[in-house]
């Protein structure tokens, strides 16, 4: 059986809710020890995805026809390279419209693409609205609620984002210190890097940011692990029963 | 037994889609099983035939002998499509009526049913008055082809509605936009629709066309086909021997 490809569509309609640390964060998680992974910043404005992982990321644009071909087109290409795309709240609804008509859900399913939205949730009304719509519109993709503690504060958002999926279970992210917080996002900064070499800074603050890692990476392990674990349940006969990718599947 | 069917498609004005209208007719047919053939009126040289060439011969319509061709072979057993040459609409409905053909529907001894491609302009409109004596006595459908200009049809709705009430059970079909660089791509690989959709070349072979253009063809051809499911297509080709009754729309 050959490995799916893992397409994660990091999207909020929201600005500044920690989404593209997030899409950095797992680029960086797939690409450490010589691994790979594929990003797409869809940040048309800023580009801050591409700016700390030019090596990895690739600029893309939802307005034309040409630049959703060089998108979707690569987006769908069974080669098990994990791929993470940045959708930027500028670009959230086009890029939503576009993947339903297109029908990418219907045809990831026929190429082995598991794709997966990783939804940055905030207690706003309007991500709250949009993620009960998303969940309508893409009920085959499993969409998984992302609290960053930084953004929600405290606030238990469960009831609004609820998880339905075994496979993608809410992600917590931990709240960064400011002193951190501007570390990480201060160019060249990687966390590929600092893992394989830390950088010179206060003890504190590396110890921080390294239980910071730990806590983050061993969540993208698990999460990549359920989709592993779902897709050979699924090809073994033996599907979960509340796993939307065993919903679309034909039986074995 | 089922009666012959003939599905006319035409317009008087060249450039307003009729050829594209021909080919969603004949991949919806095709996805139904119903089987097809099709008379491509541009003579010599037929864009319908470079996209179906199974199942469409060339013909010039204003010949007696290609007139023959058509209208002494129909058969019940497969649906016979013409795609009539801009600015022969009219003249080619003058002479069915000439050659008995339109009684014979009129009678429900055939079923013929036509599919007039509008333009955006008001000349689209007088059109319809001009074929309006015809239409009476047929199926008639207005189709409002917007797939090469979103602009389309800024007339005065006033107006418009004053010309389409002429046709008594006139039904509208509306159909959609489709992307630009997708109608272009499918234009360029010159093969049906359903056969771009399933990313395969005329022969048969794998191609490689873009994803995102074939999900917008298959996205807009949906949209088409709920559109002649609307009104009920199959049904009206495959009407057994009784007195005809007009499509509702």
């Amino acid at each position: 059986m050959s490995r799916p490809t893992h397409v994660y569509i990091v999207a909020s309609p929201r600005p500044r809710t920690g989404r593209t640390t997030l899409a950095r964060a797992l680029t960086e998680f797939y690409r450490l020890d010589g691994g790979q992974a594929t990003a797409f910043d869809l940040d048309a404005m800023e580009a801050t995805l591409e700016q700390f992982l030019p090596e990895c990321t690739v600029r893309a644009d939802i307005g034309e026809t040409q630049s959703q071909v060089a998108l979707f087109d690569q987006l769908i290409v069974a080669d098990a390279t994990p791929k993470v795309v940045d959708v930027s709240a500028h670009a959230f609804e086009a890029f939503f419209n576009v993947m339903a008509e297109i029908d990418f859900a219907g045809e990831a399913r026929r190429q082995a693409i598991e794709p997966v939205i990783l939804f940055a949730a905030s207690s706003d009304p309007l991500s709250i609205r949009t993620y009960t719509r998303l969940r309508a519109r893409f009920w085959s993709i499993p969409i998984a609620p992302v609290y960053n503690e930084g953004i929600v504060r405290g606030h238990t958002l469960r009831d609004q984002f609820p998880a339905l999926s075994s496979v993608a279970l809410p992600l917590h992210i931990p709240a960064l210190s400011p002193a951190l917080r501007t570390i990480v996002d201060t160019k060249p900064f990687s966390f590929a890097n600092f893992r394989r070499r830390p950088r010179r800074m206060p003890e504190l603050l590396e110890a921080e940011l390294s239980s910071w890692l730990k806590r983050v990476n061993l969540q993208f392990r698990e999460l990549g692990l359920r989709m592993l674990l779902a897709n050979l349940r699924g090809s073994l006969g033996a599907p979960l029963p509340d796993h939307p990718f065993d919903r679309i599947r034909p039986p074995a | 037994m089922a009666k012959p069917a003939v599905i006319i498609v035409g317009a008087d004005k060249g450039g307003v889609g009729k050829t594209t209208v021909m080919r969603t007719l004949l991949d919806y047919f095709l996805a139904r099983k119903v089987p097809t053939r099709a008379f491509d009126t541009e003579s010599p040289k037929g864009t319908l035939k470079r996209f179906h060439p199974d199942v469409t011969d060339i013909v010039d319509v204003t010949q007696i002998p290609d007139q023959m061709q058509i209208f002494d072979t129909l058969s019940e057993n497969a649906v016979t499509l013409i795609d009539v040459r801009a600015g022969l609409l009219s003249p080619t409905l003058t002479s069915l009526r000439n050659i008995g053909f339109i009684d014979a529907a009129k009678k429900g001894q055939i079923t013929l049913s036509i599919f007039h491609v509008l333009g955006p302009s008001i000349a689209s409109l007088d059109e319809i008055v001009e074929t309006a004596e015809v239409a009476n006595d047929v199926r008639y459908f207005l189709v409002k082809n917007f797939i090469n200009n979103t602009h389309f049809f800024e007339w005065d709705q006033a107006t418009y509605n004053s010309y389409f009430k002429r046709i008594k059970d006139a039904v509208e079909i509306t159909i959609p936009k489709l992307n630009e660089m997708a109608c272009e791509q499918v234009e360029l690989a010159s093969v049906p629709f359903l056969t771009f959709i399933a990313n395969k070349k005329a022969t048969g072979e794998a191609a490689a066309y873009s994803f995102v253009l074939r999900g917008y063809v298959r996205h807009w051809l949906g949209n088409v086909w709920a559109e002649y499911d609307r009104i009920k297509l199959v049904d009206i080709v495959s009407t057994r021997d009784q007195p005809q009754v007009k499509a509702t729309g």
